[in-house]
C-alpha cells in the first residue's frame, strides 16, 4: 500500500490500481504433461518474473517436480513422457521443434535434491560445463570458476584446495558446488528441485541465504516440501494439487490470506 | 485432520473467554459501585484487575509460544495475532473499569448530584459490546463483529449527551463542578471501553475475513 500525503489528507492507493510493469522471464501456457496415460500436470499457466524467487509447493505427487523439470526439458529423457502446451523463455517456446535442447539447458540451470558432484576435483566439477560449451582459454576458465564459486558462497572454503576431490566436501559444500557448477555457464534461470531436503538446518540456512543473493542476477524457481522455506525465501508462490495449479500469488498473500480454502488447508496442515 | 495445534488454539480461546468474563464483570461492578454507592465494590474491581493483568501476561506468553513452536500460517496466524491484540484491548478495558471505580469512590463521598440514568445505560451498552465482540471471536461470527462496530456511535452520542447535561449543571452552579467532572470522566471511560470493544471486533473481522477494516480504509 502506498500512502501519499495530499492537502494534509491521507490518500491511500491500492496496489492493484497501480500500473505494474511485470518483467516476465518464463511464461508457462496451458501446460499438460503425461507419463504414459497418467496426466501429471493439468492445464497449468503461470508467469515467472525476472529476478524473483518463485516457489512451487504442494503435497507429494502433485506434479511440482514434473513441472519444474519441464522448464529445462529434463522430462525429455524420461521414456513415455508427453508434453502439450508452451513454455516461453524470453518469449520463445522452448518446445519448438527447431530449439536446441543443450542451449536451453545452458540458459536454464538446475540443482537437484541430492548433491551430485562428479567424482573429479572441485576445479574440474565447475569447469566441466564450460569445457563442453567450448571454453578453452585457461585464464577465462579460471576466472569463471572463481566467480561461480564466489557466487555460490563456496570460494573462501575451497580456494586453497581446488584440486581436491569434490567428494571430500561436506553435504552442504557439495550442494553449493553443484550450484557453482550450474552458475558457471551463466544461465538466466536456475531451477532448484528440493535443494535442501538432504541438508542439516545450518547448511539449509546457507543455501537459503545464497538463493536470496542469487536472485539479483538470476531468475529462481524452487520446488520445496518445506513450506516455511517457501515462506522465507520466495517472492511468489504457486500451490499445486493433483497436477492442477490451485493458487498463484505473492508469497505473503498466500501465507497470510490465501484466496482458496484448499490452499489454506494445505499450508495450515489441515490436509488429509 | 485433527491437529494437536487445534487443542492449543482452543486453550488460547478459553483463556481469552476467561479474561473477557473478568473484564465484563469489572465494568458491571464499577458502574454498580457508582450507581448504588457501594464502596466495597470499588475495592473488588481494583483487586480483580490484578488477576486480569496476570492473565494478560499468561496469554501473551501463550501466543508467543504458539508462534515460535508451530509457525502458524494463514487463518491460524491471523487468529494468534488477533488474540495478542485482543488480549491487550481487554487489559485496557480492565484499566478503564478501575478508573470508573476510582471515580465512584470520590463521587459517593458527596451527596448525589442528579439521578444517574444515562451512565448505567452506557455501562450496559459498553459491556454488551465487549461480550458480543468476544462471542463473535469464539463463534466465528463476522456479522456480529460488524454489528458491534456500528453500536459504537450509540455510546458516543450518549457520552455527548451526558457531557452537555452536566455542563448545564456546572454553569448554573459552580459548586457542582467537582462532582460533575467526575461523572463526565466516567462517561469518557465508558466511551473508551466501547472503542476498545470496537477494536476487538475489527481484529475479529481481520481474523475471519483477512480484511483490515480499521480506520475506515474500505470507504476511501
Amino acid at each position: 500500500m502506498v500512502i501519499e500525503i495530499q492537502n494534509s489528507k491521507f490518500k491511500i492507493k491500492n496496489e492493484k490500481e497501480e500500473k505494474i510493469e511485470k518483467d516476465i522471464r518464463i511464461s508457462i501456457r496451458d501446460l499438460n504433461i503425461w507419463y504414459a496415460n497418467t496426466r501429471a500436470v493439468k492445464d497449468v499457466s503461470l508467469d515467472i518474473e525476472k529476478n524473483k524467487v518463485t516457489a512451487i509447493i504442494g503435497p507429494s505427487g502433485c506434479g511440482k517436480s514434473t513441472l519444474i523439470r519441464a522448464v529445462n526439458r529434463m522430462n525429455d529423457i524420461i521414456p513415455g513422457v508427453k508434453v502439450k502446451g508452451e513454455i516461453l523463455l524470453d518469449g520463445e517456446n522452448i518446445y519448438d521443434e527447431d530449439v536446441d535442447v543443450v542451449t536451453i539447458r545452458r540458459m536454464v540451470g538446475m540443482v537437484f535434491q541430492r548433491s551430485n558432484p562428479f567424482p573429479k576435483s572441485i576445479f574440474e566439477n565447475v569447469a566441466y560445463g564450460l569445457k563442453i560449451n567450448g571454453f578453452l582459454r585457461k585464464k577465462e576458465i579460471a576466472e569463471r570458476i572463481e566467480q561461480s564459486l564466489k557466487d555460490a558462497a563456496l570460494w573462501d572454503e575451497v580456494k586453497d584446495r581446488l584440486g581436491d576431490s569434490a567428494l571430500d566436501l561436506s553435504g552442504g559444500q557439495q550442494q553449493r558446488l553443484c550450484i557453482a557448477r550450474a552458475l558457471a555457464v551463466e544461465p538466466e534461470v536456475v531451477l532448484f528441485d528440493e535443494p535442501c531436503s538432504a541438508l542439516d538446518p545450518v547448511a539449509t540456512a546457507r543455501i537459503e541465504e545464497l538463493i536470496q543473493e542469487l536472485k539479483e542476477k538470476y531468475t529462481i524457481v524452487i520446488v520445496t516440501h518445506n513450506m516455511q522455506q517457501a515462506a522465507r525465501i520466495s517472492d511468489f508462490c504457486a500451490f499445486l494439487m493433483l497436477g492442477e495449479l490451485i493458487e498463484f500469488d505473492k508469497t505473503d498473500k498466500i501465507f497470510t490470506t490465501p484466496s482458496k480454502k484448499v490452499t489454506e488447508d494445505y499450508i495450515t496442515g489441515r490436509f488429509g | 485432520m485433527e491437529r494437536h495445534f487445534d487443542e492449543e488454539l482452543s486453550g488460547l480461546k478459553s483463556q481469552l473467554l476467561k479474561m473477557s468474563a473478568l473484564v465484563e464483570e469489572a465494568i458491571s461492578r464499577s458502574v454498580k459501585a457508582l450507581v448504588e454507592r457501594k464502596a466495597e465494590l470499588v475495592e473488588e474491581v481494583i483487586k480483580s484487575d490484578e488477576v486480569i493483568n496476570m492473565l494478560e501476561i499468561e496469554i501473551d506468553e501463550l501466543c508467543l509460544k504458539l508462534l515460535a513452536l508451530y509457525q502458524p500460517a494463514a487463518v491460524d496466524l491471523r487468529f494468534v495475532c488477533s488474540a495478542m491484540k485482543i488480549n491487550n484491548e481487554l487489559e485496557r478495558i480492565g484499566d478503564q473499569a478501575v478508573n470508573i471505580a476510582e471515580r465512584a469512590r470520590e463521587v459517593i463521598k458527596e451527596p448525589l448530584l442528579k439521578p444517574l440514568i444515562d451512565i448505567p445505560r452506557m455501562g450496559l451498552l459498553a459491556q454488551k459490546m465487549v461480550k458480543d465482540a468476544i462471542d463473535a471471536l469464539v463463534n466465528k461470527d463476522d456479522a456480529l463483529a460488524g454489528d458491534v462496530c456500528r453500536r459504537d456511535d450509540e455510546v458516543d452520542s450518549l457520552n455527548n449527551q451526558i457531557f452537555r447535561e452536566l455542563l448545564t449543571y456546572m454553569i448554573e452552579d459552580p459548586k457542582t463542578i467537582t462532582r460533575a467532572v467526575e461523572l463526565i470522566l466516567v462517561g469518557r471511560h465508558l466511551e473508551r471501553i466501547a472503542d476498545h470493544a470496537t477494536n476487538i471486533s475489527e481484529d475479529v473481522i481481520y481474523f475471519l475475513k483477512g480484511k483490515n477494516i480499521k480506520h475506515h480504509l474500505e470507504d476511501q
